[in-house]
């Protein structure tokens, strides 16, 4: 089965207030960055999901993701596929078993 | 009926286990043992604790891979049959992260681990953990934590304030709840809430580090002594 490798990002919602995204926002402009309107931090998880296809792989990743990844209370999180690894992978895969 | 039997459930990386222990054992004299976080029959237990500490680390968000540990299945049994649950410090991070209380916990708004004696004022006497004080009691008991931001939808904190779930919010010394007595940023100066059925509790502050007066105080004993009085 070949691997697909997905990006999540969980951020807070956006009725929850940051302070950490404020801290950094507030050094920004210390910094002289002006143009800085927000800043919002979160985490960045790359899974990586054996499946039969993509559909099955994305169900399951953010199944995990809804379960156990983001707290449905405070945090939202988005699933999106690493295309470059898939296409690696599918090219790659055959020359490897030689 | 035999004296109540507490068990303290023990996590990777749990630290304030011995402390429950030893007030429930040495300091008030009742039946005490250790449940390991992969244990799988609680049967015996009559309380459980789940104490303080930084449970994997705190890995994720606190509390949120403790709730996937077996023993949470049968804690959550034990709720359910009306059995009584204390959740201190990490032990409240667990219980929101499972569900038995609602809500979640948000970094300290000064964004500092925050370890103090603060003053917590009862605002419901009537629950299995405060039985032993009177409404606007106030309690001097230390808080130790990072993530002790209380929040919640406003929906649900009118469900919580309309059925008197709320059990203790940081005052100061007078019983006003001011910005200035909130350690951290907690939503209506939240520090400890029960579910609706009022026999699960969670609290940040650490009443078992405030049970005896060579620490500064004993107005955390209540909370125990509530508990045992009400199974007596």
């Amino acid at each position: 089965m070949p691997n697909y490798v997905f990006n999540v990002d969980v951020t807070l919602r956006k009725a929850v207030l940051d302070p950490q995204g404020k801290a950094v926002h507030h050094a920004a402009r210390t910094l002289g960055y002006a143009s800085i309107a927000e800043i919002r931090i979160g985490k960045h998880i790359e899974i990586t999901c054996s499946a039969e296809n993509e559909t099955d792989a994305r169900k399951t990743v953010e199944e995990l993701a809804g379960r156990l990844l983001a707290n449905p209370v405070t945090e939202d999180f988005r699933v999106e596929l690493r295309r470059d690894h898939v296409d690696a992978h599918r090219s790659a895969a055959p020359s490897r078993e030689v | 009926m035999s004296a109540p039997r507490f068990g303290v459930v023990v996590f990777p990386g749990s630290n304030c286990d011995h402390d429950a222990y030893y007030v429930v054992r040495r300091v008030l004299g009742a039946d005490v043992r250790y449940v390991w976080h992969k244990e799988s029959d609680i049967s015996d237990i009559d309380v459980i604790v789940l104490p303080g500490g930084f449970s994997y680390g705190d890995y994720l968000r606190s509390g949120a891979i403790a709730r996937f540990s077996p023993v949470m299945r049968e804690v959550v049994g034990h709720a359910r049959k009306g059995k009584i649950v204390l959740g201190i410090c990490n032990g409240f991070q667990i219980l929101l992260e499972t569900g038995l209380l609602p809500g979640a916990m948000m970094r300290n708004a000064s964004m500092r681990f925050v370890c103090k004696t603060v003053t917590i004022r009862v605002e419901n006497e009537g629950t299995p953990f405060t039985n032993r004080c009177r409404k606007g009691e106030l309690l001097q008991i230390p808080v130790a934590h990072g993530e002790g931001n209380y929040y919640t939808d406003d929906d649900t904190l009118h469900r919580l304030e309309d059925a008197e779930q709320v059990v203790f919010r940081y005052a100061d010394e007078n019983g006003n709840l001011t910005e200035e007595a909130n350690p951290n940023g907690s939503l209506a100066n939240i520090a400890g809430i029960t579910n609706t059925e009022k026999n699960v509790l969670g609290m940040m502050p650490h009443p078992e580090r405030a049970s005896e007066l060579i620490l500064g105080s004993n107005d955390g004993r209540k909370v125990f002594e509530s508990v045992i009085s009400v199974l007596n």
